[in-house]
């Protein structure tokens, strides 16, 4: 349930509902989430990445250092 | 078994972690506010996951073109990630990055979106839009986006929406939707013979909660729909 609580940023006595629930079921709730979080995390990276080849050449430093945070 | 509020709750937590209701056959007894509570939560957490990276974008969006932030939106970032990144931009800039977008892709978009968190952009959009990625959400079957959107777009045209539904696809918009005064606005504003279809689309347990809807008649409209309705079995 700590993990669980962890990744939804809510203290554990706030999680509504799994409370009530065994170990195992939290775990494949957690591990759901986790795995939403990973694959919209996964099509960020990828859009990321995309997004610049669209960046007209000129502005290409700019958008990188915006998007990648690069430092120069 | 779930009561029918928990059993659409749980359709649509399912829905917002990209699973099968199956996945969570475990949570089908949990009762519906608990579910409704959890998905805000899980909602949540999922966002603030991205908030960072999705303002990163909104800021780079102000700096490019319109037509070219329009182009990697659709063809880089895809509709998950840019409806994180419309939820994070100005309204204004929103609409106008949404005049460029393909509709088909605005309703992929639509389907992504917290209408929460967007009620000022949709509000910017031209009718014609709002209707024709509506259109495009029904001829999807996509009733579920559509019952978000009941309480954010303008009622009329929630309502002219609602009128090209079937009884069965108005039916579950109702089921689905969460606001009870938008609802109510909408009845209003829909034909008679719209609400006695729905009511008529529905099961003895769907139809205990979409004659609610009819509360937002007064009560001789309430009376005149009513009589109208032909159900097997009632009286």
């Amino acid at each position: 349930m700590e993990r669980l609580a962890h990744r939804l940023r809510v203290p554990v006595d706030e999680v509504p509902v799994l409370s009530e629930y065994d170990d195992e079921h939290v775990l494949a709730f957690e591990k759901i989430v986790h795995r939403a979080m990973s694959q919209e995390e996964a099509a960020f990276a990828r859009g990321l990445e995309d997004a610049l080849e669209f960046v007209p050449r000129l502005l290409r430093p700019v958008a990188k250092k915006m998007l990648r945070g690069d430092r120069g | 078994m779930a009561d029918l509020r928990a059993r659409i709750e749980l359709a649509k937590l399912a829905r917002e972690l990209g699973v099968d209701e199956a996945q969570l056959g475990y949570l089908a007894d949990a009762p519906a506010n608990g579910l409704r509570e959890l998905r805000r939560v899980t909602c949540a957490a999922l966002s603030r996951r991205h908030e960072a990276r999705a303002t990163l974008l909104a800021s780079a969006n102000q700096i490019l073109p319109v037509a070219v932030a329009a182009k990697i939106s659709e063809q880089a970032l895809g509709a998950g990630p840019s409806a994180r990144v419309a939820s994070a931009m100005e309204p204004e800039a929103a609409a106008r990055l949404a005049a460029h977008l393909a509709p088909a892709f605005l309703a992929d978009l639509a389907a992504r979106l917290d209408p929460t968190r967007v009620g000022a952009i949709v509000a910017r959009l031209p009718d014609a839009t709002v209707l024709d990625v509506a259109q495009r959400l029904l001829a999807a079957d996509d009733v579920v986006t559509l019952a978000r959107f009941v309480a954010v777009v303008d009622p009329a045209i929630a309502a002219q929406v609602a009128g090209r539904a079937t009884g069965a696809e108005l039916l579950r918009i109702v089921l689905y939707a969460e606001d009870a005064a938008a609802l109510g606005v909408l009845a209003r504003r829909l034909p008679e013979a719209a609400l006695v279809g729905m009511l008529e689309a529905a099961d003895d347990e769907e139809y205990a909660v979409a004659v609610e809807l009819l509360d937002g008649l007064d009560a001789a409209a309430r009376h005149r729909v009513l009589d109208q309705v032909e159900r097997p079995g009632r009286f």
